[in-house]
């Protein structure tokens, strides 16, 4: 016969209860009002969101329409038609012939024609430097003018007529003869006017070209320069910004 | 029986409702029409001036109704209050710093003189030179515009990377605060965030823009 002894469960004995191990958590009123708290301030940033996104729809100025835009019924159904002569109309405003961009940042010349791009040359723009006279009296400025210009002048061979700056800038007095003032060969072989005394002209500096070194006038090289001068007419329209 | 033709009506409009386009045709065409009317006012003046479209991501500046030069834009940030589609004047351009033009001093001119052209012309770089002029490498890299509407422009480089992604987040959350903020204190608030591929086709811009020059802005 076995006498050993029977092994006794573990774990509670029967008929009493053990409770887990209390874990420490805050009492549920303070937990409540975290909650609540945390809800109030996601749904305030929430609403402040959508406050916000709805104000950024809201616009700022901007002029208004022209009063012509301002239609009726019976010109909605002629929206087509007025579109297309809005459109005639703005194209009619666009220089007709060749003409000329000229960017004076980038230092570079466009010819175009009726939207396409016929021919681009590295050129050299104002240095955009000041001179000052050494009394005092007059300074200069060296910019490439910007704006809209037209061709006025067509030169071959031109001489340069120095003016009173190129003579301050070498540090000499202005002549009083006119004769010399006649600088030759400066400007390369062609040149085209677009008034105030500036010029797109050639330049015996080639490698300057792309960079702003000059006194106002548009210097080209020879090659591109002959292209330009023969295609261009006097009156072709130049756009320099 | 003959079904009365009230109840054909419905059928009729889904249809109609399904084709695509319908219904905008009168609203894009007006538009197209006002936007057409607007630049033409702007085209009758010698006056270059600019056309930002939002929408498009282009900005262009014009002359006479035709593009000078057309820049395209990365991303486009706006904030606070929307600008509205319409010409929009520039009353002040600022920087960081103001590019400053040399002074040419008569004196120094003749201690160096200018080289030859028979030297000059057979050399080709331009690397041996150290120009005293302002070019665009020199302009600022980030500048506003304060137009006359109270909208500022902000031009500045495209940002990469993770750090643009964090900040575009950060912003679609901030953005809505500060406008709600700003109506609050009543004052006016928007800023258009322009954003470009390279520093040099902002210096560029800053280069071209002036002062009293329009832009016109289609933001729908």
């Amino acid at each position: 016969m076995n006498d050993e002894m029977p092994i006794a469960p573990r774990g509670p004995e029967p008929g009493t209860f053990q409770a887990p191990a209390p874990t420490p958590r805050p009492p549920s009123r303070i937990r409540n009002r975290i909650f609540i708290g945390a809800a109030v301030l996601v749904a305030l940033f929430l609403i402040a969101e959508t406050a916000g996104i709805i104000l950024m729809r809201r616009t700022i100025g901007g002029s208004k329409p022209p009063a012509s835009a301002v239609l009726s019924d019976k010109d909605i159904a002629r929206l087509p038609a007025k579109k297309k002569e809005l459109e005639r109309k703005l194209s009619g405003l666009a220089p007709r012939g060749l003409f000329i961009v000229i960017d004076s940042g980038l230092n570079i010349l466009t010819m175009r024609k009726s939207g396409k791009i016929l021919q681009t040359a590295v050129v050299s723009c104002g240095s955009g430097d000041i001179l000052q006279e050494p009394n005092g009296k007059r300074s200069w400025v060296f910019d490439t003018p910007r704006g809209e210009f037209s061709v006025n002048s067509k030169l071959v061979d031109p001489d340069w007529i120095k003016p009173d700056w190129a003579f301050i800038e070498e540090g000499e007095a202005p002549p009083k003869n006119f004769n010399d003032r006649v600088d030759t060969g400066m400007l390369g072989d062609y040149a085209l006017g677009f008034g105030n005394g500036y010029f797109i002209h050639g330049t015996l500096y080639t490698r300057l070209l792309g960079r702003n070194v000059t006194h106002g006038c548009i210097r080209v090289g020879d090659k591109d320069l002959e292209t330009v001068y023969k295609a261009v007419p006097i009156g072709a329209k130049i756009y320099i910004f | 029986m003959r079904r009365p033709n009230i109840l054909r009506l419905p059928i009729v409009g889904f249809v109609l409702f399904t084709i695509p386009g319908f219904g905008q045709n009168t609203s894009v065409g007006l538009q197209d029409v006002r936007r057409l009317e607007t630049e033409l006012s702007l085209a009758r003046s010698p006056a270059f001036y600019f056309i930002l479209n939002i929408k498009a991501r282009t900005l262009e500046l014009k002359a006479r109704g035709i593009v000078l030069r057309g820049w395209p834009l990365g991303d486009i940030r706006q904030s606070g209050l929307r600008a509205a589609e319409g010409i929009h004047s520039i009353e002040k351009k600022a920087a960081p710093f103001v590019p400053t033009r040399s002074k040419i001093i008569p004196e120094k001119a003749d201690e160096e003189p200018p080289a030859k052209p028979e030297e000059t012309k057979k050399a080709t770089s331009t690397d041996a030179y150290d120009l005293q002029a302002l070019e665009v490498q020199d302009m600022p890299e980030r500048f506003s515009l304060a137009l006359d509407s109270g909208l500022t422009i902000q031009f500045r480089p495209q940002k990469r990377g993770v750090s643009s992604i964090f900040g575009r987040a950060g912003r679609a959350l901030y953005l809505p605060l500060i406008t709600l903020f700003m109506t609050l204190k009543k004052k006016r608030f928007s800023t258009l965030e322009l954003q470009f591929a390279d520093k040099i086709e902002v210096q560029a811009l800053y280069w071209i823009i002036s002062e009293g020059q329009n832009i016109f802005i289609i933001n729908n």
